[in-house]
């Protein structure tokens, strides 16, 4: 190459010379094709080699599920995102913290479930678990000792109770009594009481359970003393529970600081007075030391032996002393081990009753001349009336016992004052006939029965 | 305090004879029972009283 101070002395050569060093330096531009671009081959000046333009370019995409691949290559490829998606069905897929909004689940299949019945709930914050299926009948019962916290248990239903009157709605004999020592009255009815003092079980209306309008009270006598009540259940009911488990509890409060129990206890006879009667404890006896005002449930446990024909339940005060109190509400025996919410025997107050009418029932006149018996009674003579007539209810058995207080036979024109009345022969229980003593009233004519004073009643017991 | 007497009553159309105990219960009011009922009871009573002084 001729510089800028050489002499031109031939200027085509020199030209020539430089054409063709020009030509030598940029030679690697020289080739290629259409759509070529350069690339440095070294870091050597002017070192090229044409390449074809597809540096950085997609070429082709690979269509996963439920992606379709519509031109693969670059500058821009195309896919789309299948709108029907084939599920994969056979593989195991696992999502790990993933919180699904609103899932639908179509047919889910949860592996905790392993049988026909089973049930999920929560055993602990965030864990699930499963309750098999109970027996026939049975229902969920919420029970805090439970591995769940849940549980199956039959007779959640009317009738579990085996107490009749636990409530202590019913008292047909009366509201107040004055118990002297070994004495065994009915008190509230189905309740009875044996003690070694004297004592006064009254019907408590102020101091009673949540939801409750009566309890039954016990207040000491002038002899410090620990006091018993009783309530027995006849063999047809009884026989049923026999080498089953049964959980007794009752309610109690009173004056504070005073310690109670509550026992179940059994008999291999059939039907024995519930205060006189051979018993034997059974089980674990539950005991709760009162608060005033305030009440505590007492648990007792047992399992029935299979030789049981009787059971009872007995509540015994702690000693009171003179004009201390012992109240108790909802007593209850059921099937089972854990107490439930309480219920009547007879569901309602009318089926309360009834019930207690199959043992004991009493038609009261406060005033005089308020009926006591309806026109169902007649006398062949003049002094001995005759009165057959039915009971509200079916008894338990025949009654064997009448209790009364100022009654007189009337024939509408006349009274006769009653001297005695007392069960005639062929009574059943469902007829009763009852026998009367008058000084002369009218033959044959129709005899009813009404208070001759105030407080008249005639009752007629087929208890235990 | 109870006041116990027993009655003898002849049945009307039957003339069969039950012997009932009465028991005067003092106030007013009186419980009547078969004699047969009122003698087991009182048998009863017994056995629980001694069992209860035991």
């Amino acid at each position: 190459m001729p510089t800028p101070v050489d002499l031109v002395t031939d200027l085509p050569a020199d030209f020539e010379v430089f054409g063709q060093a020009v030509d030598t330096a940029l030679a690697d531009l020289k080739g290629g094709t259409t759509g070529q671009i350069l690339s440095k081959t070294t870091n050597t000046d002017m070192d090229f080699t044409w390449i074809a333009n597809d540096q950085g370019d997609i070429t082709g995409i690979t269509a996963g599920t439920g992606i379709t691949v519509t031109s693969p290559t670059g500058p821009v490829p195309t896919v789309s995102i299948n709108t029907a998606v084939t599920a994969d069905l056979t593989t195991a897929q696992t999502l790990t913290n993933k919180t699904l909004t609103s899932p639908v689940l179509t047919t889910p299949s949860i592996s905790n479930i392993n049988a026909k019945g089973d049930v999920l709930i929560g055993s602990a914050d965030n864990t699930l678990a499963i309750i098999s299926v109970g027996n026939n009948g049975e229902s969920l019962l919420a029970d805090s000792t439970a591995t769940n916290g849940i549980r199956y248990q039959g007779s959640i239903t009317a009738g579990k109770n085996f107490i009749i009157n636990g409530g202590f709605d019913v008292w047909q004999r009366g509201t107040s009594f004055s118990v002297s020592a070994f004495n065994f009255p009915y008190t509230a009815d189905r309740w009875t009481t044996f003690n070694g003092a004297a004592c006064t079980i009254s019907q408590e209306t102020s101091t009673v359970p949540t939801g409750a309008n009566y309890a039954l009270k016990v207040t000491g006598g002038a002899t410090t003393a620990a006091y018993e009540v009783f309530q027995g259940i006849e063999s047809l009911n009884a026989i049923r529970l026999a080498n089953k488990a049964v959980v007794a509890t009752i309610l109690a409060t009173g004056t504070s600081a005073i310690t109670h129990s509550l026992t179940i206890e059994y008999s291999t006879s059939v039907d024995p007075n519930a205060a006189t009667g051979t018993w034997t404890g059974v089980g674990t006896a539950g005991t709760a030391t009162v608060t005033s005002g305030t009440f505590s449930t007492i648990k007792a446990t047992a399992t029935i032996p299979s030789t049981a024909k009787s059971i009872r339940i007995k509540v015994t005060t702690g000693s009171l002393t003179s004009g201390q109190t012992a109240i108790f509400g909802n007593a209850q025996l059921e099937l089972g081990t854990v107490g439930t919410e309480f219920s009547r025997a007879g569901a309602t107050i009318a089926g309360e009753l009834a019930l207690c009418q199959r043992y004991y029932f009493r038609n009261s006149g406060a005033a005089t001349n308020d009926m006591i018996l309806g026109f169902c009674g007649v006398s062949g003579t003049t002094t001995a009336p005759v009165y057959i007539f039915q009971p509200p209810v079916t008894m338990r058995v025949a009654p064997t016992a009448i209790d009364s207080a100022n009654l007189q036979a009337i024939d509408q024109a006349t009274g006769y004052a009653l001297t005695s009345l007392t069960l005639g022969a062929g009574n059943q229980a469902n007829v009763i006939r009852l026998v009367g003593v008058v000084s002369a009233c009218v033959a044959f004519r129709p005899l009813a029965i009404n208070a001759s004073a105030n407080n008249a009643f005639l009752g007629l017991s087929a208890e235990l | 305090m109870d006041n116990v007497s027993f009655i003898k009553v002849t049945q009307p159309m039957t003339g069969e004879i039950l012997e009932h105990a009465i028991i005067d219960r003092g106030n007013g009011e009186f419980t009547s029972m078969l004699k047969s009922t009122y003698e087991a009871q009182q048998a009863e009573q017994s056995k629980s009283m001694i069992s209860a002084d035991e």
